[in-house]
């Protein structure tokens, strides 16, 4: 994918960790707020997935400008470490929601 | 042959001769880094409780530190990034005028470091509640 459409993709799920972030914050430390089941499932699920792809690509943009030359090699790298890491934390998230 | 002109990390650090953002740049990535550990240990302790047992109180507050700023300085970057709020640019006639970063840019960088003060300070309230060092 182009270096530009993965930066679009970075914005993008800036701004959803900022929703979503935002809900599990509130979920986990007003108890008040009512969001739980199934909403809190959909809520994390979404949550994750734009954690992981938002760290991942930052981790990457930085060994990359540090190592310019290596930077395929950094791309495959981190996107096996990213999806060994997000389908465990996913099946974690599901064990511990329901 | 040419050197390349590559700092690496220390030259994250250097400060001098450069404005405001540039100090934000090294603090984003800083932050983006804790963060990433974060999620690491979150991980850990949500899977080994008892190993990892969940912690309250300094780490957390770096926690919120972190997060507080990165959003705040995040929300800024994408909105400077995309062209909004950008100072006018000028023709360089002497006697110059200040560059594009001390117009609307700047004012728009303090009101962001204000949020992330803000932000910080509600988490920072709800962190108390919850240890119950406040009721």
């Amino acid at each position: 994918m182009k270096e530009s459409n993965l930066m679009i993709l970075h914005y993008a799920t800036a701004l959803i960790l900022i929703v979503t972030g935002s809900i599990h914050l509130m979920a986990n430390n007003i108890p008040d707020i009512g969001i739980h089941g199934p909403l809190y499932l959909a809520n994390m699920l979404i949550f994750v997935s734009a954690l992981m792809y938002h760290a991942m690509n930052g981790v990457r943009v930085i060994l990359i400008e540090l190592v310019p030359t290596r930077s395929r090699a950094i791309s495959y790298i981190i996107l096996v470490i990213g999806v060994i890491a997000y389908l465990y934390i996913v099946s974690l998230v599901i064990t511990l929601v329901r | 042959m040419r050197k390349e002109n590559r700092g690496g990390v220390f030259s994250w650090f250097d400060f001098r001769n450069y404005s405001l953002e540039r100090f934000l740049y090294t603090m984003h990535r800083v932050s983006g880094i804790g963060l990433v550990i974060w999620i690491a240990i979150h991980t850990m302790q949500n899977a080994f409780p008892k190993l990892f047992p969940f912690m309250y109180g300094w780490e957390y507050t770096i926690l919120l530190l972190l997060l507080s700023f990165h959003a705040a300085n995040g929300m800024r970057l994408l909105i400077t990034e995309l062209g909004f709020l950008l100072g006018k640019t000028y023709r360089p006639v002497y006697p110059y005028k200040m560059g594009v970063i001390y117009g609307t840019q700047k004012k728009f960088t303090i009101v962001m470091l204000l949020i992330f003060f803000m932000i910080f300070l509600v988490m920072f309230y709800y962190l108390m509640l919850n240890m119950r060092v406040i009721t």
